[in-house]
């Protein structure tokens, strides 16, 4: 029980400074890394954990100003980086969505070859597979992919209000003329 | 002018001193000045960014971790050296002083 507990100790000491090595800036990692090597030759448990402590006190009196700098610019590079990926899926919510809509403009094209008369008499079928299939599509593909993939469920949504809009105002060109 | 230094530096630099062309363990400095890792590093970390502490890391056998290894610096050694004997002269003018008085 005692001898867990005592190694317990070592191994919070262990990891407070494997800690601090991971978040110290490059200049101190040589030193933060010594004071952690240094570790293992140290007779006692509490010893170490006092070692330990006093080598995060040395760091952060050092190296602090540094690190608060380093901690803050790499948290900056993670926002840019989370931001480049978010746009990244957003623009292949577009594409597919863009895709979708250029193959049931393909099927519609590919029907009205096969069997002109009825794209000519009545003009639903051509809106169902132009625009209500992909539609639903689309809404059902943003909201499986809204709690996964949120970034690629607005691109789907946005390329969905602009294909709506296009063909809304088709429509409402195509009446009046 | 010489730059004042720290009872606990003064310590540091006579630990090296006393086996000047040994390389020392962090944890053996500190123990053979009674300092803390807390005081002892930073002034490590000083003397190294004045020059006048060699650092390097082990060369040891596969499977043992490596251990940071310091030395005084030619020019440390001078310093070391200098402000000994500057206190050594301070020491013997203070007994000077005591045995006039």
């Amino acid at each position: 029980m005692f001898a867990a507990r005592r190694s317990a100790v070592r191994r919070l000491a262990t990891r407070l400074l494997g800690l601090v090595l991971c978040c110290a800036p490059r200049h101190c990692e040589t030193w933060a890394g010594a004071m952690l090597r240094e570790l293992d030759f140290i007779e006692g448990d509490w010893a170490a954990l006092f070692w330990a402590l006093g080598s995060v006190a040395a760091i952060f009196r050092h190296c602090g100003r540094e690190l608060l700098r380093t901690g803050f610019r790499r948290q900056e590079e993670a926002g840019m980086k989370e931001t480049g990926k978010n746009v990244a899926w957003v623009f292949l919510g577009v594409v597919l969505a863009a895709l979708l809509v250029v193959c049931a403009m393909g099927l519609f094209h590919l029907a009205a070859h096969f069997y002109p008369p009825m794209f000519q008499s009545v003009p639903w079928p051509t809106w169902v597979v132009v625009f209500l299939v992909p539609e639903i599509l689309f809404v059902v593909g943003t909201v499986r992919l809204w709690r996964k993939r949120r970034p690629m469920a607005v691109g789907i949504l946005l390329a969905a209000v602009v294909f709506a809009t296009h063909f809304v105002m088709h429509i409402v060109s195509h009446f009046r003329g | 002018m010489k730059p004042r230094l720290s009872s606990q530096t003064l310590k540091v630099l006579d630990a090296f001193l006393e086996a000047p062309k040994e390389w020392r363990y962090g944890y053996d400095i500190s123990r053979d000045t009674g300092l803390k890792s807390g005081t002892l590093y930073p002034i490590l970390m000083r003397l190294a960014e004045r020059g006048l502490l060699d650092t390097s890391w082990e060369t040891v056998e596969a499977g043992k971790p490596p251990r940071h290894l310091y030395q005084l610096t030619p020019d440390g050694l001078q310093f070391a050296r200098e402000h000994r004997r500057s206190r050594a002269a301070g020491l013997r003018r203070t007994a000077l002083g005591e045995a006039k008085g």
